[in-house]
């Protein structure tokens, strides 16, 4: 290689590896400061009240509620969910399950097992969705309403439930999903000391693979059997008790999982519903919130609380988890470009220069640069042109400081939470935290990518999504 | 190289050190937890154990008769332990009950226990203790929990002025403080206000008569109706005239609540709102509860000019229908 050259790709190897510590760096520099607002944010919160003494304060001040489940080929599951969430705590509510047009057997089931009838009336709220077929009323229990509608994709059943919704406040949850029977009240809570400067509220989502379910609720905490749930567990974990807690107190939380949160309904027929334009729909929503809200100048509060815990289903086979991580990314891609201009600007607020810019850094910039070097830095230091030393350093924001912010996560859950009931749950998730750094992490970087080209391809839709049943007790 | 070599290798070495020894103390820390949970774990079915013991021991005592209860098998139990026991205890009775406990817990030392958590760094202690000391009425109680009123967290000031209403020579600073504290004009005050209803009525009706901003009024005028202070109803009724509509609705509902016939006329008021929003909660309030009485008002509400409102009416309707065609009068 003649000199000019070989000084050329010299400045390109030190240029880029200086780019992958520097991201590095800001990366883990960002995770450390989650991690000590989010333990700042757990030791001086209010303590979390006992149920009862929850139910005594709320149940004269509690807004009336709908629950909404939008449900697509749920056969397996929408049985014990519905009945789930009818024996939900709340002085008052009502379930609207939306058939989104299933091509099982879900309404047929719903029909039969609970009684229903069908009611004259169908969805007329200002939101638009597919056309809805009829509008049912449990005999057993008037509580529950089904909407059975064509199909339109999970946004679209959300509005059309929206739409029929008699509640104040309405929560989006899955119908693979289990809440816990205090959840509503748990997370209601903020909205009667918000008042109506609370519009949005979500709750923590936990893995429920591997733990025995009976009536429809989590019976015990137990760990996944399979590896790859276990990892997943940590990664819910860091998301959830560390980052959205830390976002919050913040003033930045820019997401409320799909699979539980609850909304101020009037605040979201004002932003005009759910997006049917992109998978990530419920980061989507958050994010139009905070625009409208901050446009308009008006004082509002997105709020996240961690004892509420909804339980889900997460894949256990590689394909599966690829499809759900791709399409996870590509929403949150579709998300960020629909609002664009929020991102960095102060006119935002915390969510704009804060929330969005650390959701770049992380999910946008770090797994392409960090994809870099795993492929690039090994070949340049065995070619004599980067240090050991910045090996060495590279390996450490890669791997170590990875297992650092892992086990941190973890630390918090134990030192506030506690929901793993055993020692040896805690054992198992310290070295699952070590080893998901090896091999998983960059898996999920790799599927980041793939995201990334799915939607610069202008891919659309959710794709396959197998249902299992829960384990019963 | 495009930085200073020197200096690229020192931040580099620092980098991987300082790596080095964090993952050394995240390990150490989690194996300090999982060995405590293993420790808490050997101990835990003893405690359990002797827990319940605990527990049947106080109720049988509770149960015998006004003798005081004997802290003597109790004193070697550790005190978070027999606070948390007391006051889950505390829940399930009412007077003499609760003050035998108060004595238990005193002659256990709880009590200065509780007064020493009030000045806890954490605000989940200090509020926990002003809630739990709401039982006691010694004479240092008032003191310190008067203290937490200027607390700088307004979930604690609103615990400590609850947990005050107890003692009846702290109620008229109390109530002055009240009108004062921003944290007690918050929805999240709502249990103060309604126990302040329940408990010193008079007192209540007092602040009452006096101008207070929105979000107070609104929560005084829930309190009132879930304290079922039926003898404010007039006043309530004159609230559902009131400009705000959040006035309007708080009072309509607690004219609801109190199940008071001025509600049948506040209802039908609000039927006819202004307000969009208030006039399809009246609808479905007036479905929801059967209230034939309104039938006509409701029938009415089917031409409103907002689309919501009228589907609400559609909705609240054919709830009436078998209460209409039966001849039933619902819950009035």
């Amino acid at each position: 290689m003649t000199a000019p050259v070989w000084t050329a790709f010299l400045l390109f190897a030190q240029l880029l590896a200086m780019l992958v510590l520097t991201v590095g760096i800001a990366q883990n520099l960002l995770y450390f400061a989650l991690m000590a607002t989010a333990l700042w944010a757990m030791v001086t919160r209010p303590p979390v009240r006992r149920t009862r003494a929850l139910w005594t304060g709320l149940v004269d001040a509690a807004p009336s509620l709908s629950v909404i489940v939008p449900a697509y080929d749920e056969e397996l599951t929408i049985e014990e969910s519905v009945r789930a969430l009818l024996a939900l705590q709340y002085p008052d509510f009502e379930v609207i399950v939306v058939n989104d047009g299933s091509r099982d057997g879900t309404l047929e089931r719903l029909k039969t097992r609970f009684a229903l009838e069908p009611e004259d009336t169908l969805p007329a709220g200002p939101l638009s969705h597919a056309p809805c077929r009829r509008v049912y009323r449990s005999v057993d229990n008037p509580a529950l309403r089904v909407i059975d509608k064509e199909n339109g994709g999970k946004a679209d059943a959300l509005n059309a439930g929206i739409n029929l919704a008699e509640g104040e406040l309405f929560c989006a949850a899955d119908a693979d999903s289990l809440l816990e029977a205090d959840s509503l009240l748990r997370a209601v809570q903020p909205f009667v000391e918000g008042g109506e400067e609370t519009i949005a509220v979500g709750g923590t989502v936990r893995v429920a693979n591997g733990c025995p379910v009976r009536g429809g609720r989590v019976v015990e905490v137990r760990l996944p059997t399979r590896f790859l749930a276990l990892l997943q567990t940590v990664e819910y974990m860091r998301a959830f008790t560390m980052a959205r807690l830390a976002f919050e107190r913040l003033g930045a939380l820019f997401i409320i999982s799909g699979a539980f949160g609850i909304f101020r309904r009037q605040a979201v027929l004002e932003v005009g519903g759910y997006s049917t334009a992109t998978v990530g729909e419920d980061l989507e929503l958050v994010l139009r919130l905070h625009r409208f809200m901050r446009e308009r100048g008006r004082r509002y509060a997105i709020r996240f609380v961690p004892e509420p815990v909804c339980w889900t289903q997460v894949p256990e086979n590689l394909a599966a988890l690829a499809r759900q991580r791709i399409r996870w990314h590509r929403g949150a891609l579709e998300s960020l470009a629909a609002h664009r201009r929020m991102i960095g600007r102060r006119r935002y607020g915390a969510p704009g220069w804060l929330g969005l810019t650390a959701l770049v850094l992380l999910d946008v910039v770090a797994p392409a640069v960090e994809a870099a070097g795993y492929l690039l830095m090994p070949v340049f230091w065995a070619l004599g042109m980067l240090d050991t030393s910045f090996l060495l350093a590279w390996l450490a924001l890669t791997f170590a400081f990875g297992v650092v912010v892992s086990v941190g996560a973890l630390v918090l859950e134990e030192m506030e939470l506690r929901r793993f009931p055993r020692a040896g749950h805690l054992a198992i998730l310290a070295l699952v935290a070590i080893l998901e750094n090896f091999g998983y992490r960059q898996l999920a970087n790799l599927w980041r990518i793939a995201g990334h080209l799915a939607w610069l391809r202008g891919m659309r839709g959710w794709g396959r999504q197998p249902r299992r049943a829960f384990v019963r007790a | 190289m495009i930085a200073n070599p020197s200096l690229v290798e020192a931040v580099s070495r620092v980098i991987w050190q300082l790596a080095l020894v964090l993952v050394l103390i995240g390990l150490l820390v989690v194996l300090v937890l999982v060995l405590r949970r293993l420790l808490e774990e050997l101990r835990r079915d003893g405690l359990t154990r002797r827990r319940e013991a605990a527990r049947r021991l106080i109720l049988a005592q509770l149960r015998r008769s006004a003798t005081a209860l004997e802290p003597d098998t109790l004193a070697d139990l550790p005190a978070d332990f027999l606070i948390e026991l007391i006051d889950e205890l505390a829940q399930m009775v009412r007077g003499e009950g609760r003050a035998r406990l108060a004595e238990l817990g005193r002659r256990l030392g709880l009590l200065d226990r509780l007064l020493e958590d009030l000045r806890s760094w954490r605000p989940g202690l200090r509020l926990e203790a002003a809630r739990r000391l709401s039982i006691y009425r010694d004479e240092e109680v008032v003191p310190a929990l008067s203290e937490l009123l200027f607390d700088r967290a307004a979930p604690v000031r609103i615990a400590a002025a609850t947990a005050l209403l107890a003692h009846r020579t702290a109620v008229p600073d109390l109530l002055r403080h009240a009108r004062l504290d921003p944290a007690l004009s918050r929805p999240a005050a709502f249990p103060f206000w309604q126990r302040l209803a329940e408990l010193r009525p008079e007192s209540f009706e007092r602040l009452f008569a006096t101008p207070a901003p929105t979000v107070r009024r609104v929560v005084m005028l829930k309190a009132a109706g879930a304290a079922g202070l039926t003898r404010l109803a007039p006043r309530i009724a004159a609230e559902a005239g009131s400009p705000d509509p959040a006035i309007r609705r708080a009072a309509t509902t607690a004219l609801l609540d109190l199940k008071h016939p001025l509600a049948l006329d506040a209802l039908s008021r609000m039927l006819t709102d202004p307000e969009p929003r208030l006039r399809a909660e009246a609808v479905m309030a007036v479905g929801r509860r059967k209230l034939i009485a309104l039938l006509g008002a409701l029938r009415d509400r089917r031409d409103d000019p907002d689309p919501g409102v009228r589907f609400r009416a559609e909705e609240a309707l054919l709830r009436l229908g078998a209460a209409a065609t039966a001849g039933g009068t619902g819950d009035r």
